[in-house]
């Protein structure tokens, strides 16, 4: 039944969902040349929101029945899924600061831009409470359907297209797979609620049948975080898809896939033990398989990098490198690894935007996206070229920026499990990292070693460009300041979670 | 359960034409071999009891969407061969071996001790039990159904958006 509790608990959706609503009809009121006015609107309603977020995650009592769920258990808003929600919010946020002024969004059309920004949005935030199988295969075709569209949103562009094309196909076979895994286990439990899917797994969880369903599950998800082997989309959707739409899919949607496969991983696979014997026990190995798939997806990522010309094409690759560090934590299935999962995602928040922000601004000043147009840039752009740097330097993980402090409580959340196959996986993501000093440190000695291009054309940094970068290279560099506050708040919301597990 | 001879008529059937969408040459004898699949899979819904699930088989799919993907094949006028190289053998080959592990690695895991499906009663699958799912008050899937109407509102902007004709575009490359 609907209680006042449950509209508290879904009060970000609601607020996102009128303000969808709302820029849809202001889209049709305003003139072409004002439509990106709607920016403001939605980005109200993205701020409303995460005070909602704010407020649910800060309060003294948490809301009863937080963990069981809303909705007679089809929303889940405990403080895990809560803090997953800020990171939406703040990579929605991003999207359309970064999207006001981009060159590849035509005037006419940011109303639908921010329309279906807001939707991706909604998808996300459903995806990181969604309770029940229904649920989430509902919530990941909302975030899906939007972002197929937003891939493909520059017109009469044969990239943006074959990106677009490519998304759709490989998101509608991995969906299929999603949707059939989750019918078989319907079929076999007869509930579709996951503790419940886990609870009637626990007896039968050894056949191989479960197996293969928990597996095709698998694909749907993995799809979403780009997990090799199905990261293919990655590279074509990230260079085709205007840039605020790189940076939001890459922060956003694999942000929304880990935490519905943390919700998955943790509510079905490791109840599905007999006699319910915690997450040791399990009857199906997903930590095993989990831990292959996390070392073959940051190999496979940070070596395909290597070489890229394009750089969306090249963070496109490290952000698939990036998906195996997180799935590597995702094994520990401990309060630490959670927490130190959405500390990285708050830092990789602020090195990715700020990183796809400089992008936008030099290919909106050459009209291409070629690694020979950072030729120098550090002598004729100082700041754009430094700022850059920072955030390179920070991808790669070196102290004292804020990737060295995300890897760090990432890699210690590994050892501290203590046995060899957990150190053997510490000992390849950091084999990873080395490789990506590589790729990484490519860019950083085109800017300063090397000399301009002659006719190479001055990009211009605006004013609030400039700020957002500034801002943003600040925090990167100098993690010390809020660190620990948003560490602690981090181990809180996962300590939540840790409960929902027991 | 229906009676196993519908089953392996309707199932073979159902094969058969599936693979007929793939390996038909015209678009248009794949759009038909597409339906005559869809008219196959609700014969075994029919046969499972789940006679609302076969009925909007018949009505949406083999009937509203077949009819809109005729429609698009006949005023393209993609007749014939599209151009398109036919596929490589051992291209085909890798396919089918594919194919054929895939299948067998399910029927193995199948047949290895599946769990049993929890028993269902007479209602179960009717289109009564559906509706009371869906719109009941206090049913849990109440949730959902609203959250589908958003996720259908914003596929609906979202196919607007990529395929309205952009009169605008003259202006847009000069401000």
């Amino acid at each position: 039944m609907l209680t006042l509790a449950d509209l508290d608990a879904i009060a970000p959706e609601i607020t996102l969902a009128v303000t969808l609503g709302l820029v849809l009809v202001l889209d049709l009121l305003f003139r072409p040349a004002e439509r990106r006015l709607t920016g403001w609107l939605a980005l109200s309603g993205v701020t409303l929101a995460a005070s909602q977020i704010v407020k649910n995650l800060a309060a003294a009592a948490p809301l009863p029945s937080a963990a069981a769920g809303f909705f007679s258990g089809m929303f889940v808003a405990d403080s895990t899924a809560s803090f997953f929600k800020l990171i939406f919010c703040l990579a929605a946020a991003g999207a359309v600061v970064i999207g006001y002024r981009s060159s590849e969004i035509s005037r006419a059309r940011h109303g639908e831009y921010h329309f279906l920004l807001l939707a991706a949005t909604l998808g996300m935030c459903f995806m990181a409470s969604a309770g029940d199988l229904v649920m989430v295969y509902l919530a990941v075709e909302m975030l899906s359907q939007a972002s197929y569209i937003l891939a493909g949103y520059i017109r009469n562009n044969p990239r943006s297209s074959e990106g677009a094309l490519k998304y759709v196909i490989y998101g509608g076979v991995a969906s299929g797979a999603m949707i059939f895994g989750i019918s078989i286990l319907y079929g076999f439990t007869g509930v579709t609620d996951l503790v419940l899917v886990g609870q009637g797994l626990a007896g039968t969880a050894s056949s191989p049948a479960a197996l293969m369903a928990f597996l095709f599950m698998l694909v749907g998800l993995g799809f979403k975080v780009a997990m090799v082997p199905f990261h293919m989309w990655a590279p074509d959707v990230y260079e085709g898809a205007p840039a605020p739409v790189t940076a939001f899919l890459s922060i956003g949607s694999k942000a929304a896939g880990f935490a519905v496969l943390l919700r998955v991983l943790f509510s079905v696979g490791a109840q599905a033990a007999p006699g319910g014997g915690g997450i040791e026990a399990a009857a199906i190995p997903w930590r095993e398989m989990l831990a292959v798939l996390a070392v073959l997806t940051m190999t496979v990522g940070n070596l395909s990098a290597i070489g890229q010309r394009s750089l969306k094409r090249l963070l496109a690759f490290s952000s698939v490198g990036h998906a195996g560090y997180l799935l590597a934590a995702c094994t520990t299935a401990t309060a630490s690894g959670v927490s130190s999962i959405l500390f990285y995602f708050v830092v990789y928040f602020l090195m990715t935007l700020g990183a796809f922000h400089v992008v936008v601004l030099v290919s909106n000043a050459t009209g291409r996206d070629s690694d020979a147009d950072y030729a120098g840039l550090g002598w004729k752009q100082p700041f754009l070229a430094a700022t850059m740097s920072i955030f390179l330097v920070s991808l790669v993980g070196l102290p004292p920026t804020a990737g060295f402090l995300g890897k760090w409580y990432l890699f210690t959340a590994l050892v501290e499990m203590g046995s060899w196959k957990f150190l053997l996986l510490t000992l390849a993501a950091l084999l990873n990292s080395v490789i990506s000093l590589y790729y990484y440190v490519y860019i950083i000695k085109k800017m300063w070693i090397e000399e301009p291009a002659p006719e190479g054309r001055r990009v211009v940094v605006g004013f609030v460009p400039g700020i957002l970068l500034a801002v943003l290279a600040f925090l990167t560099v100098y993690p010390f300041g809020y660190g620990g506050a948003v560490l602690a708040a981090a181990s809180k919301a996962a300590g939540d979670r840790a409960s929902f597990l027991r | 359960m229906g009676h196993p001879f519908c089953f392996w008529i309707a199932g073979t059937l159902a094969i058969l034409t599936a693979l007929g969408v793939i390996l038909a040459r015209s678009p248009l004898y794949s759009a038909l071999s597409l339906a005559a699949t869809l008219l196959s899979t609700a014969v075994l819904f029919i046969s499972l009891q789940a006679h609302l699930a076969g009925a909007v088989q018949v009505m949406v799919y083999a009937g509203a969407i077949l009819v809109l993907i005729v429609f698009t094949v006949m005023l393209l006028n993609l007749r014939g061969d599209s151009g398109e190289k036919p596929l490589r053998p051992a291209a085909a080959a890798a396919g089918m071996v594919v194919c054929a592990a895939f299948f067998l690695g399910l029927t193995a895991f199948f047949a290895v001790d599946a769990p049993t499906p929890p028993a269902v009663g007479p209602e179960f699958g009717t289109a009564g039990a559906i509706g009371r799912l869906l719109f009941a008050p206090g049913s849990r899937f109440v949730y959902a159904f609203e959250l589908v109407s958003v996720l259908l509102l914003a596929a609906l902007v979202g196919a607007i958006a990529l395929g309205r004709p952009g009169p605008e575009q003259g202006k847009d490359a000069a401000s």
